[in-house]
């Protein structure tokens, strides 16, 4: 234990220096800014400013993208409270009551709420981030191939079931997205498959153009279709957190925490089912019922600590097994490749103080957040107020930035179109996107480790279901996938009561 | 009553098991690299054959649902953590206070707009990136979207000079401060 607070004191002071508080300040503030922006998320904004820091030393830009990150699902909050439109879908929540209480006048108040909610949420994840990574990366050195096959296809099962509100279309999604993953040269042989015949394509879908059109031209496309009501800012008070409201909510703090973390640990679920969890769990616990939805502390603080929380848990999974916990994070891993770094089971021998750099990355956002919740109030809502016929060419000015400069291929910018186009249409017709990307992440690893774990039993199948580790993971994912099917669940409805009056 | 069909989901079922058919046609069609060694269980087809099978499955599963109505729909999402349509969040200005016309007519999509938005994002994706200076393409693209779709609203308000004039400026500050933040100051290459 001592190891870590050395290790993390070490990375506090490497940080501490003038250029990169900067640099943390200036990208939590181009976080709060998008993230208060309707229709800018903070998969974009990550993915924009993975861009941006494409020739900064591997620290620094990956700094700036977790204070864009957490600072863009801190930002959201400002526009469900002042707008009731949510920033980041991370924000819905939010908007219950956070709205409702600016309909009271007290508008200053819930941004209040909102920041001491979302910096005790980080907090809380941090905490568990420091404590819990060192040991589950322990643990994921004794994964072989079977068990990272079906560690990769829980993350696509358990994101297409929780993410979105219908997990069939969510399990679509998440199977055309290991099918994207699969175009180019296979791992093995180097056959080009689905390429047909184009060079271009024999190098595969690269994760950002796709994630840039998945999650940026698409939330684009979105905003132009909806016709965009008149911005009403509802009038504000003192933006000063109340420590009154800390400590008499703060077993819903806790909990909300504790939810929050664990739904970022679980793949690709991310911040606004975190959000959602906390709300209702808090809704659950709560003797105020019925506040809730009408202006509740309680409901906004559980949802903003929630989503909040949500961010250094997703970074567990992507230090320890390389598999992101939210759609931003997966960003986040694609950077870390970028700048060098290998997410993975071996980071806590090859790189252990990397996870301690983490840490102190998520508290100068933590910073930035806390500083930006107290001063930034006028200036965002003058933000909140330019039109989204100037945002929207400007940030698809960006978009194709973003998509051309990883690899410099103008190819790269056709992909963030054709994602663009085929997501906006998959989310009209109720498609969650966050599982495709996922695919498309762990693609590799789940044919990899099928391959190489069918060769190894000389094509027995057993040993994916009869290895502990395997098999815990696979029961997991089976019940994860029976208990969503109407059908079985009306079996268990029967049951339950026949066998009750038996 | 029979509850309707669910027409979208009936299309989306059919493209999920022509792609998935297609996939499993495909990968069956591979090179199974025997004069390498390989086996079936290498095979570069086995990962894209089972994924194209799942996709053509789960599209029969989406096609059954939708042809017996909303009900099986509904079956499916009742146990969702998100809310489908979450109550008020979202909605935009209070639909309680705020009751123009301006408000209403925002609840409903817009797809004129979403066709023109989407052609000028082509044409300059496709068009124009890559093949005139990054700097004139971006002035040429913000320039036209600003306009275009101010176009309207500053009509009715009688500026439509100054908000060309707006959009002259919008696309040229674009243009500029883009190119030099990417180019000068953090050294990424523009297309």
């Amino acid at each position: 234990m001592f190891d870590g607070l050395l290790a993390l004191g070490q990375s506090i002071a490497a940080f501490s220096t003038p250029e990169t508080i900067f640099f943390a300040l200036l990208s939590c503030l181009v976080g709060v800014v998008i993230g208060a922006l309707p229709g800018l998320t903070a998969t974009m904004g990550v993915t924009l400013m993975t861009t941006l820091t494409l020739k900064m030393p591997s620290s620094q830009a990956l700094l700036v993208l977790i204070c864009t990150y957490v600072g863009a699902i801190y930002g959201g909050s400002r526009s469900a409270i002042l707008l009731n439109i949510p920033g980041t879908p991370a924000s819905a929540a939010a908007c219950l009551d956070g709205h409702a209480l600016a309909r009271q006048g007290l508008a200053g108040r819930a941004m209040g709420i909102a920041t001491s909610g979302s910096v005790l949420g980080t907090l809380i994840g941090m905490f568990f981030l420091a404590a819990f990574t060192p040991v589950l990366g322990n643990l994921a050195l004794r994964f072989g191939a079977y068990e990272f096959f079906w560690l990769a296809l829980f993350g696509v099962i358990v994101s297409a079931t929780l993410t979105g509100n219908d997990p069939l279309k969510g399990w679509i999604a998440g199977a055309l997205g290991l099918f994207v993953a699969g175009i180019g040269q296979e791992p093995i042989h180097a056959y080009e498959r689905f390429t047909f015949g184009t060079r271009d394509l024999a190098g595969g879908i690269q994760l950002v153009p796709a994630l840039v059109g998945a999650f940026g031209l698409a939330e684009l496309l979105a905003v132009m279709y909806e016709k965009s009501a008149p911005v009403r800012v509802s009038a504000y008070d003192s933006v000063i957190p109340k420590l009154k409201d800390v400590f008499q909510y703060w077993r819903t703090i806790f909990r909300s925490g504790v939810i929050g973390t664990f739904i970022g640990i679980l793949p690709g679920v991310g911040e606004d089912v975190a959000a959602w969890s906390s709300y209702a769990a808090a809704r659950r616990a709560s003797r105020e019922k019925e506040k809730f939805g009408k202006g509740s502390i309680e409901g906004l603080m559980a949802a903003e600590t929630g989503d909040n929380a949500c961010v250094p848990g997703a970074m567990i999974p992507v230090l320890t097994l390389a598999i992101p916990g939210s759609a931003p994070a997966a960003v986040l891993m694609a950077a870390m490749l970028i700048h060098g770094v290998r997410p993975g089971p071996m980071i806590m021998t090859e790189a252990p103080q990397f996870v301690y750099d983490v840490v102190t990355m998520m508290m100068f956002a933590t910073i930035g957040i806390f500083f930006y919740g107290l001063t930034l109030t006028k200036l965002l809502t003058k933000v909140l107020a330019v039109p989204r016929t100037v945002i929207v060419p400007i940030i698809f000015v960006l978009c194709a930035i973003g998509a051309f400069a990883i690899a410099s291929r103008l190819f790269d910018v056709w992909v963030m179109v054709v994602f663009g186009v085929v997501g906006f249409v998959m989310r009209r017709f109720g498609y969650p996107l966050a599982p495709m990307v996922l695919g498309i992440v762990l693609g590799d690893l789940l044919e990899k480790n099928l391959r190489r774990g069918l060769v190894l039993s000389d094509g027995d199948l057993m040993p994916f279901f009869t290895r502990p580790i395997s098999a815990v993971i696979f029961a997991i994912i089976a019940v994860t996938i029976l208990v969503r099917i109407p059908a079985v669940r009306r079996l268990f409805a029967r049951r339950g009561p026949a066998a009750g009056s038996a | 009553v029979r509850p309707a069909v669910d027409r979208p989901d009936v299309v989306g079922s059919a493209v999920w098991i022509v792609l998935g058919v297609a996939i499993v046609l495909a990968a069956v069609a591979m090179d199974r690299m025997e004069n390498q060694g390989g086996t079936l269980y290498t095979a570069p087809g086995l990962v894209p054959g089972l994924l194209g099978l799942a996709i053509a499955g789960l599209g029969v599963l989406l096609g059954v649902r939708a042809l017996r109505g909303g009900n099986g729909a509904r079956a499916w999402q009742g146990t969702s953590v998100v809310p489908a349509v979450p109550a008020q969040a979202g909605a935009g200005p209070d639909p309680v206070a705020d009751t123009s016309a301006a408000a209403r007519d925002a609840a409903q999509g817009d797809p004129r707009a979403l066709a023109v938005g989407l052609l000028l994002c082509l044409a300059y994706a496709l068009g124009l990136v890559g093949r005139a200076p990054f700097a004139l393409s971006t002035f040429l693209f913000v320039t036209a979207y600003v306009a275009v779709f101010e176009w309207r609203r500053r009509g009715e308000a009688g500026q439509r000079v100054r908000g060309i004039v707006l959009a002259l400026v919008y696309g040229a500050g674009t243009a500029l401060v883009v190119s030099t933040l990417f180019e000068k100051v953090f050294f990424v290459r523009l297309p």
